[in-house]
């Protein structure tokens, strides 16, 4: 490694490192890269085409897998099937997306396009509609982006989004508005600057104003994305610009339309503005759909839904969550969490391609090598099945399992083939329930229940089976049509067809306590004694114990009539065969399911969520865990063999909030040649103190003390 | 330089006996006796310390003393802040000598009393904390006598060599005399055995000028007498740290010690062989193994932030190689841009993307937003192609404004642009609101490469800041006098000028403090240069020219800019507006290196 280090000491001088920006072209051994890059540039410019030697390996991104054992065909598999996979489920988010402001979209536009008519020449104030977005500003961006994709296309104008970011004052913000309006229709024609002889500036709305009389624009759409995050004074300044009552207003030659994105209310956005400039504007608010419901529908298309090939598991999702909520509320995030979840189990998982569900499983087990075999035999579920054969005693099994390929591949063949059905079976499970109550939890919590293997012990259940104690006959039928209903019409958003062959039973149960049901509500009907609920009839005794009317209800208690009882067992039935359907297995028990759940959180985190701080403070405080320091112990805390940064790090975390430089010198020394023994390298060690405290610096923990001569000030502290 | 000292301290500390032993024949313990002796010294003292302070003539005054204080002191440091040191010193061995005389004066009948006199300072021996307190006892004007006091005994050549004589005799006794003081401390304390051990051993450093004499957990045990907490967590720590109260830190400085240049700092870079290189390597070796995984996630629309210690440049440069490899375009097309280059400008980076897009040079525009709108275009003439450009440093202050971040972004969100960045800073994800940050869609990976940081930082120039002597960049005093010689003379005047007004200054921020609560003493001053540099102390952009019309140096504002531009040319000034929007000269040296400068070129 010396190399490097000595390389890295004169690219120290080298001018490369040093230029703000360059163009990077390696040659081909390593070792001249470094040193010559500059020469190399031109030379390589001229041929890159000749030498490509790397087409015929195609576009194989993924590496192989199983200590590279694996074929090169399963690689281009898994690829193949990543790729097949996330295209699928990206194609139902983006419709889904772009349903979900298609409504506001829509709205927008005949506002844009309508007050055009109504516009009385006299009517100087400017039509603004305000987009009240929410506090999800990352995806103003997409829903910009969609607005002026939409207005570009049913509008005759041009479409300006200016961002807090671009412009900080007037004249920047109209020279881009000018910019922008003035490019977007034909780059090819030259827009003539001059006006009768005399040359405009730059940020002349009078260049706007011809170009919407040569092209005949009906309107002039400016939309401020983030319009809080504009200064409050040059949004005045451009509405008044745009429609004063003073002489300079430019409503009257340009049709001007004003959109704003709002973050918060537009009564907020309203105060901010003086009463001048809000007094110029007139419109609409828009509401956009929020988030958390968008996510909600979108989470049903891509994780729920039937058609997806990856499911998250419970971890996964509430940690994802969790986020979510807490941090950065937003869809986009979501989206591509869900995307690294995908690339992550294809890319890592060298089980994955037995997913495929297009090749029937006969023919993926051609593809299988016993090296698959060995990583399935690694799998928890491959254990989980084997404890649960050992305790049925089927000992000879489940050695043949461990043992015996062939064995293993006709199981491994019953779970490929049950695999859909068990998935299914947990999807329709969801879907009743979600669809059967008049309240049912949000789809996420649900499906995280459900996925936990919890449904059946959890208070979701609980909940809905003392809610159908509750109900009246009326309510039962209503009730159990629900059920019925989902199960034989299925789910759009889900892509789950009806089901009622398969579930005959159930259907036919179903539709005989609806009968009978039915046939009470209308027993009562006639007889006008209405039928309590079980729940009532329990508990109503108790209840009424209160109103001190015991004698009589006593009597009530025990005159349940025929068809209360009957109705009782109705209950208790239905009860029974909602328990029953909801005891599902976990899916974290099923053989093989790590082929298609997804379940490690903690990847994610890091990977969306960095603490490099955390890092860093464990880079310094304990260098052993990354370099092999031959330290006497690890409670020797400082040694001279750690990296000077370090040891610099463990005694300023030791100081006060005022650090004496000196001391700390005197102390860096003292450890340095403390084991060495030679003294003689004082600059050398000088050298490394310089480098730690520059480091420090770097890092923001350090600063120059104005309290005292050559003393630090301490900026941060570890674990804070 | 460290001899040094020490030579200096002990025939300091001999110095104050006889004046000792008068107020003990005086038969108390008059600790302000001293005071009462000399005067006239001190008066002169002050007088040396303030004279500086009327302007010119006050200048060469300032001068004159300055060379009085130089002469006598003959093998003494030859430079001032050295001399300071031994100031330090002699101040610092002052009092282990007082209390132990009382001890000997009268060891039977005030024992615990004596004890504790006796070994509280001999504990803090090198520290002055602790015996501040019995100065304070006495009055600023006894603090502020002492130091002058030995200073000007210093003078004496005759004493100096009476002071080697006492120094052998007394050395003797104060370490039997110790033993004796260790014998009581032992019976009456015996918690303390440890502690009066280490005292012993620390009164006989001086005969060994080793490192050891200040052990290393000497600062934290002076600081308070019993041992900070162990294992707080980490907000207890913070306000423990954070206590009201003075700070409680030494007042050793590092004058003594002689800092790097630039030259020198290579030199000894190159020749340096870090033990760690294999790990280091291999630490690297290990990050590059998932090359392949980020090449994907690029692949993917994402973009790749790496973060974590150590210095990721060369791991960046080799995944730049590995896509060059690797890439299956016709035309792989890598941007670097080194983040941390002082002079980078968002132009810089759109302009290098667009060259490496199309040869032909293309009319860009002016506005970054403009520029990032043309370069898009650009881009999507050619829809195959793909540009990796990779950030070293995306957090370093050329690219931390907002605007250039927002531009960044927009760019990195470009399907065709593939961003890898690097973030050295613990707290880099505040640069990015929500919005900035799914823009950019990084995917965040920790880098840890303990990698030295060889070009992100220019180490000499940051350490320097750290010290306060930023004034090195220039080559330090041989620099300005290399560039004061190759001026004409109204050029080298105005800069006496400048260099006198700003010593003015800096006399009058210590002149304001001395009435307050500060009543410690001369060898102070540091810290007080130190404490007026909170103000910065500077001189008015018109006084100074005022000042310059007056000596005829200049006739007129252009004349007077002209000179100042060559002095900020070569860095020998700053200039910065304090909070009332006038404009403040200073040069960026420490109040001693002025004084130098000074001599250096009135000479």
């Amino acid at each position: 490694m010396s190399d490097v280090g000595e390389t890295n000491s004169h690219t120290g001088f080298d001018a490369i490192d040093h230029q703000p920006a360059y163009i990077y072209t390696p040659s081909n051994t390593n070792d001249d890269a470094l040193e010559r890059p500059t020469k190399r540039r031109k030379v390589a410019r001229g041929r890159p085409s000749v030498l490509q030697p790397h087409d015929s390996i195609n576009s194989l991104v993924f590496e192989p897998l199983l200590g590279d054992f694996e074929t090169l065909e399963c690689v281009q598999q898994r690829q193949d099937l990543f790729q097949k996979c996330w295209s699928e489920t990206d194609a139902r988010i983006q419709s889904i997306l772009n349903e979900a402001n298609e409504d506001t979209l829509a709205e927008v536009t005949a506002f844009v396009d309508g007050p055009g008519d109504i516009n009385q020449v006299d009517d100087e104030r400017v039509p603004a509609s305000f987009i009240v977005t929410g506090p999800n500003i990352a995806s103003q961006d997409l829903l910009f982006k969609q607005l002026s994709a939409r207005l570009k296309k049913e509008i005759n104008g041009p479409i300006v989004i200016l961002r807090s970011g671009d412009a900080s004052n007037l004249k920047a913000v109209l020279k881009q508005l000018i910019r922008d309006a003035t490019n977007q229709r034909s780059e090819d024609e030259e827009l003539s600057q001059e006006q009768d002889g005399r040359k405009l500036l730059n940020y002349d709305l009078e260049i706007l104003q011809s170009y919407v009389k040569k092209h005949g624009s009906q309107r002039v759409v400016v939309a401020f994305q983030d319009s809080e995050a504009f200064d409050t004074n040059l949004v005045v300044d451009l509405v008044t610009l745009f429609s004063a009552e003073s002489c300079s207003s430019w409503m009257d030659r340009i049709p001007f339309t004003l959109l704003f994105g709002i973050a918060t209310s537009v009564e907020l956005f309203q105060e901010r503005l003086p009463r001048a400039a809000s007094r110029c504007l007139y419109g609409f608010r828009f509401d956009v759909e929020q988030t958390s419901s968008i996510l909600e529908r979108i989470f049903q298309s891509a994780v729920v839904n039937t058609k997806a090939s990856l499911r998250l598991g419970s971890e996964v999702v509430a940690s994802l969550m969790e986020r979510q909520y807490d941090h950065v509320q937003s869809v986009q995030s979501f989206i591509v969490a869900l995307k690294y979840a995908y690339m992550c189990h294809f890319y890592g998982n060298a089980l994955s391609i037995l997913t495929n569900p297009s090749t029937s499983s006969q023919l993926l087990l051609k593809l299988i090598k016993p090296y698959h075999f060995e990583a399935i035999r690694m799998l928890p579920s491959f254990r989980k099945l084997i404890e649960l054969r050992v305790e049925s005693q089927e000992l000879d099994r489940a050695r043949e399992l461990i043992q015996d390929d062939t064995i293993l591949v006709q199981e491994i063949e019953g779970a490929l083939e049950s695999k859909d059905g068990n998935i299914l079976r947990l999807l329709r499970a969801f879907h009743v329930f979600a669809s059967a109550l008049s309240e049912p939890p949000s789809g996420i919590d649900l499906y995280m229940t459900i996925f936990e293997g919890a449904l059946s012990n959890s208070d979701y259940l609980k909940r809905a089976l003392d809610s159908v104690k509750r109900m009246t006959p009326d309510d039962l039928v209503v009730f159990i049509q629900r059920i019925k209903g989902a199960i034989e019409n299925g789910s759009y958003e889900l892509d789950l067809d009806g089901w009622a062959d398969e579930d005959e039973g159930l259907i036919r149960e179903l539709r005989d306590v609806e009968m009978k049901a039915l046939g009470l509500s209308e027993n009562s009907a006639d007889t006008e004694k209405p039928i309590r609920s079980s729940d009532a009839i329990h508990s109503k005794g108790l209840r009424t114990t209160v109103i001190a009317q015991r004698v009589q209800l006593s009597y009530e208690k025990s005159t349940i009539t025929e068809e209360e009882k009957e109705f009782i067992n109705l209950i208790d039935h239905v009860s029974r065969l909602l328990e029953q359907y909801f005891t599902l297995e976990n899916p974290k028990d099923i053989f093989l399911n790590e082929l298609w759940l997804c379940d490690s959180a903690d990847s994610f985190l890091d990977v969306f969520a960095p603490r490099p701080r955390a890092a860093i403070e464990n880079a310094l405080s304990a260098p052993h865990e990354y370099l092999t320091c031959e330290m006497g112990g690890s409670e020797a805390g400082l040694s001279s063999t750690h990296p000077p940064t370090a040891i610099i790090y463990q005694s300023y975390l030791e100081a006060g909030s005022l650090i004496n430089m000196a001391d700390l010198w005197t102390t860096f020394h003292e450890i340095l040649s403390g084991k060495k023994g030679d003294e003689g390298d004082e600059r050398e060690a000088l050298m490394q103190f310089y480098r730690a405290l520059a480091d420090l610096k770097l890092v923001g923990m350090v600063k120059q003390s104005k309290k005292k001569a050559d003393h630090l000030a301490k900026v941060a502290w570890k674990g804070l | 330089m460290k001899r040094k000292k020490q030579a200096d301290e002990t025939p300091d500390t001999q110095e104050h006996q006889p004046d000792q032993k008068k107020s003990r024949l005086r038969s108390t313990v008059d600790l302000a006796a001293p005071e009462d002796i000399l005067p006239s010294e001190l008066k002169k003292g002050t007088t040396n310390r303030r004279a500086s302070r009327k302007g010119e003539e006050s200048i060469a005054g300032h001068d004159q003393s300055a060379h009085l204080r130089d002469q006598p002191v003959g093998e003494a440091p030859e430079d001032e802040p050295a001399k300071s040191v031994g100031e330090d010193a002699s101040m610092d061995g002052k009092p282990i000598v007082t209390p132990r005389k009382r001890s000997r004066v009268s060891p039977n009948h005030t024992f615990p009393e004596d004890e504790t006199i006796g070994t509280t300072p001999n504990k803090t021996l090198h520290g002055k904390k602790l015996f501040s307190t019995p100065v304070k006892v006495n009055g600023t004007s006894e603090a502020n006598g002492t130091p002058i006091l030995a200073r000007n005994a210093d003078r004496s050549a005759r004493r100096k060599s009476t002071r080697t004589l006492i120094e052998r005799t007394v050395l003797g006794n104060t370490s039997d005399n110790d033993e004796e003081e260790e014998d009581i401390a032992q019976h009456i304390y015996e918690s303390e055995e440890e502690g009066g051990i280490e005292v012993a051993e620390a009164v006989n450093a001086p005969e060994t000028p080793s490192k050891r004499g200040r052990p290393k957990g000497a600062k934290t045990r002076r600081r308070s007498p019993t041992p900070p907490p162990q294992d707080l967590p980490p907000h207890e720590k913070y306000f423990f740290q954070n206590r009201g109260g003075r700070p409680k830190t030494s007042d050793n400085n590092l004058s003594s010690l002689a800092l790097l240049d630039h030259e020198e700092y290579f030199s000894l870079v190159r020749n340096f062989k870090d033990p760690q290189t294999d790990d280091i390597k291999a630490l690297q070796d290990l990050h590059a193994k998932s090359f392949n995984q980020w090449g994907f996630e690029l692949s993917q629309d994402f973009n790749l932030c790496i973060y974590g210690w150590g210095s990721k440049r060369s791991l960046l440069m080799s995944f730049a190689d590995h896509i060059y490899n690797s890439q299956t375009v016709a035309n792989p097309k890598i941007v670097v841009i080194n983040g941390y280059v002082h002079n980078l400008t968002i132009r810089d980076v759109l302009n290098t993307i667009a060259t490496a897009i199309s040869l032909s040079s293309q009319k860009m525009g002016s506005q970054p937003a403009e520029m990032l709108e043309n370069l898009v275009a650009l881009l999507e003439e050619d829809k195959s192609q793909n540009i990796t450009v990779i950030v070293h440093s995306i957090d370093r202050a050329p690219l931390r404004r907002p605007t250039t971040q927002a531009i960044l972004s927009r760019l990195s969100a470009h399907p065709q642009i593939r961003l890898v960045a690097s973030a050295d800073h613990p707290s880099f994800p505040l640069l990015w609101d929500s919005s900035l940050r799914s823009t950019y869609n990084f995917l965040f990976h920790d880098c840890t490469t303990f990698q030295p940081y060889v070009a992100e930082v220019d180490v000499v120039d940051e350490v320097h800041e750290l010290l306060g002597r930023s004034g090195r960049r220039v080559g330090g005093k041989e620099g300005i006098s290399f560039v004061l010689k190759s001026l004409p003379e109204n050029a080298k005047n105005l800069f006496r000028v400048l260099i006198g007004e700003q010593l003015v200054a800096m006399d009058g921020g210590y002149g304001d403090t001395l009435g307050g609560e500060d009543d410690d003493d001369h060898e102070d001053n540091e810290r007080r240069s130190g404490n007026s540099r909170k103000t910065e102390p500077g001189v008015e952009y018109r006084t100074l020219y005022q000042k310059a019309v007056e000596e005829f140096i200049c006739s007129n504002e252009m004349n007077f800019r002209t000179l100042l531009k060559e002095f900020h040319d070569h860095q020998m000034i700053q200039s910065r507006k304090d909070g009332m929007g006038t404009e403040m000269l200073s040069v960026p040296f420490r109040k001693e290196e002025l004084e130098t400068i000074l001599e250096d070129i009135m000479s």
